[in-house]
């Protein structure tokens, strides 16, 4: 098996996939899916998708080493920081590095790119797999 | 297994700058511990930072996958050229990313972001 990819996108944006993996490593990416939510909202909703797409590739997000976040403006950080404490086990925290980037949109307020390790054993059969 | 060290806080995140698992290390958010100094200051301060991180995970620059540099400003790319070319090995220096962006404090001028690979996983 080569690279398995989850969080297929298809709509009036790009075709992408959310999330990746190969070998020990999976990697995933994205902005809210529900950009009517406010700071908050997209935060935990991008946070869930994270979860739910590292849990498909066999990983979870106590395996996270590494976040890279992107806000559209930087003033929303404080609101960030106890999201994320929430979500992370603060006595075994993974790597973090914020920055402010200009979005595709107004309404695009934070983008978020978690890289984790992961067992490929434990990763869901996709039907397209599942087939080969 | 994934090794966490050098855990700390940004305003009030709880981090680990070097998370590392098998033969990948990660650096992450590697910022310059003395805030009140220039960019070429704040960048020799950050390379030396990120220097110490990378003896305690056993590489070296030869190591580094990728670099990637947060800077505030892009008036401070020269400055920051300066002091990068005499860190790095001139015959082999690192795959390097520079992007501009603003950053969580007003005076922090730029952070690092580096992947290591090494060959042999340190014990």
């Amino acid at each position: 098996m080569s690279i398995q990819k989850s969080g297929r996108i298809d709509g009036l944006g790009p075709k992408i996939f959310l999330g990746s993996a190969a070998g020990d490593m999976a990697s995933v990416c994205l902005t809210a899916p529900d950009r009517g939510a406010d700071f908050v909202g997209q935060t935990r909703d991008i946070l869930a998708v994270i979860d739910d797409l590292l849990a498909e590739m066999g990983s979870s997000h106590d395996q996270i080493v590494a976040v890279q976040l992107w806000l559209a403006d930087i003033a929303d950080w404080p609101a960030f920081v106890p999201l994320w404490n929430a979500w992370i086990d603060p006595e075994a925290p993974p790597g973090l590095s914020v920055v402010e980037m200009a979005a595709s949109r107004r309404d695009s307020l934070l983008e978020i790119r978690a890289w984790a390790t992961r067992n490929p054993g434990q990763a869901a059969q996709l039907p397209d797999q599942a087939a080969e | 297994m994934i090794t966490r060290s050098h855990t700390e806080t940004m305003d009030g995140a709880h981090r680990a700058l070097l998370c590392a698992s098998g033969p990948w290390v990660h650096f992450t958010g590697v910022q310059p511990g003395n805030l009140d100094g220039d960019i070429k200051a704040q960048a020799s301060d950050v390379l030396t930072r990120l220097e110490a991180l990378m003896a305690d995970a056993g590489v070296a620059q030869r190591d580094l996958f990728t670099v990637t540099i947060w800077l505030k400003d892009m008036r401070y790319f020269s400055g920051l050229n300066a002091v990068w070319n005499g860190w790095v090995d001139s015959a082999d220096p690192p795959a390097r990313t520079c992007v501009s962006g603003e950053l969580y404090r007003p005076d922090l001028l730029l952070e690092i972001v580096a992947v290591a690979y090494r060959a042999e996983p340190a014990a």
